[in-house]
């Protein structure tokens, strides 16, 4: 499966996943979003995190790179660099 | 908040918490097995005759006679050259699972399989990765990726605990694997004997509202043979475990492939069991109409969505306070938004057990201020 391929598509994109993820409003989630902060990630999130990401974007992205990310923001830079990897 | 110290059993569905009567919600005693004379007769007569253990693992103290006729049995009631007995369900998956796989090989987890999978699946020095829940497409995607793997095991379970439902979508996979002629395995977890026969099979729900047909359940049963002569094919040409792992999974036992095989004698002498089993239909039926969600649950285990972990913990303690036992489902059990209340109804709860655990529901979750789905419309006590 491809998914969005433009950066802007790309963040939209992941912010709809993180709010399916944590079941909280999209306005919450800006740039600077911390997963360990006001996002409050478990672990278990992570991981449905984890599995819609590889899903929508065709992309391997395994647990152990997505553990250490700490912001939204950063979390859009490593998908992006996935998918621009790929093309 | 503190784990409730029960003190001690005092009829089936019943036990004394702080010092009070209370409803057990929180038992996985589906048949009520647990409290029947004679299994208690039973426990006490091999103590009293062979002690409480071997103090030692099997390949050093061996079996004690019972277990070892135990295990004998369960070869015969599933037709089977031989079986194995594990202590609790956590450590057979924990047990079986490494005995299947090696490092490097794949191990695909439903995202709502039981911590036991995954823990089991993790150690191995495989990789795991997640499906969706109950997607089949998601997993075909997975098994896609994984055409140079050696081994796969994708594993699912026959009854989603948490959420109470049975898996749909993983019907669609059998056919799809079969096409690939790839060693991908499926194998099933399901949490109680309640089945026709009291295998806990995938005959453990009657086929009902919106879940399962006959027919699904007699390609479901196809399909299982067929997978678990693959896993004893394959395992035999892998290493010294695998092949212990492939003795206990034995051979159907000549003239007696036939389908259905033995019942177990509970569920062929009492089948009163199963019956007052399924009266969880009605008390989820119940609690749908007093405006209650239970998401989509078709199975005695009935969960009740709150949506915040501590909101979870607070409904739990006022259920507790008013007698009622129930199992919270917070974090990292379940997603925080997700959190809920998950009761499993036996066999057995009699109707004034259950019609006190609504009614306390009902008024703990008005009092910690749950959200219904609908307005209450009728009057209530």
């Amino acid at each position: 499966m491809t998914g969005p391929a433009t950066a802007g598509s790309i963040e939209e994109t992941l912010r709809g996943l993180v709010v399916d993820a944590l079941g909280i409003p999209p306005q919450l989630i800006v740039r600077d979003a911390a997963f360990d902060g006001e996002l409050a990630m478990d672990s278990l999130s992570l991981i449905a995190l984890q599995v819609e990401v590889e899903r929508v974007f065709g992309i391997d992205c395994p647990a152990e790179e997505m553990r250490p990310l700490r912001r939204f923001r950063e979390l859009v830079t490593l998908v992006e660099g996935k998918v621009a990897e790929q093309r | 908040m503190p784990v409730p110290e029960l003190e001690r059993n005092l009829e089936p569905g019943w036990v004394s918490a702080d010092g009070r009567r209370a409803v057990t919600l929180i038992a996985n005693d589906y048949l009520a097995l647990s409290s029947d004379s004679r299994v208690r007769a039973g426990a006490r007569d091999a103590v009293d005759r062979l002690g409480t253990s071997r103090c030692a693992s099997p390949p050093a103290g061996r079996y004690t006679p019972v277990v070892s006729k135990l295990r004998r049995q369960l070869a015969v009631f599933l037709d089977r050259d031989a079986a194995i007995v594990f202590s609790t369900g956590y450590h057979t998956n924990v047990g079986s699972i490494p005995a299947l796989m090696q490092p490097g090989d794949l191990v695909v987890c439903d995202l709502f399989d039981h911590a036991s999978i995954i823990d089991g699946a993790r150690p191995l020095g495989a990789e795991v990765r997640f499906m969706r829940h109950d997607d089949a497409e998601h997993l075909e995607q997975l098994l896609s990726g994984a055409r140079d793997r050696r081994r796969t095991l994708v594993v699912l379970e026959g009854i989603y605990s948490a959420e109470g439902r049975h898996r749909a979508a993983a019907g669609a996979v059998p056919g799809r694997e079969r096409g690939r002629g790839r060693s991908s395995w499926l194998m099933k977890r399901t949490p109680s004997g309640c089945s026709e026969r009291g295998r806990g099979s995938c005959r453990a729900l009657r086929p009902a509202r919106g879940g399962g047909s006959d027919r699904w359940d007699d390609e479901q049963v196809a399909w299982e043979r067929r997978w678990l002569r693959r896993v004893r094919c394959e395992s035999r040409r892998g290493p010294a475990a695998q092949r212990a792992f492939a003795d206990l999974l034995g051979r159907p036992r000549a003239g007696q492939r036939r389908r259905g095989g033995r019942r177990a004698r509970f569920v062929r002498d009492e089948p009163e069991r199963r019956e007052r089993l399924w009266r969880a239909d009605r008390r989820r039926a119940e609690l749908v109409d007093r405006g209650f969600e239970t998401m989509g649950s078709c199975t005695t285990v009935i969960p009740l969505p709150v949506g915040d972990p501590g909101l979870t913990l607070a409904l739990t303690q006022r259920l507790r306070h008013a007698g009622v036992l129930v199992c919270p489902a917070i974090p990292p059990m379940v997603k925080s938004h997700l959190s809920r209340i998950r009761m499993h109804v036996t066999a057995a709860h009699g109707d004034d057990a259950l019609d006190q655990a609504t009614e306390a529901i009902d008024a703990a979750a008005a009092g910690v201020g749950v959200k219904r789905v609908i307005a209450v419309t009728r009057g209530r006590a």
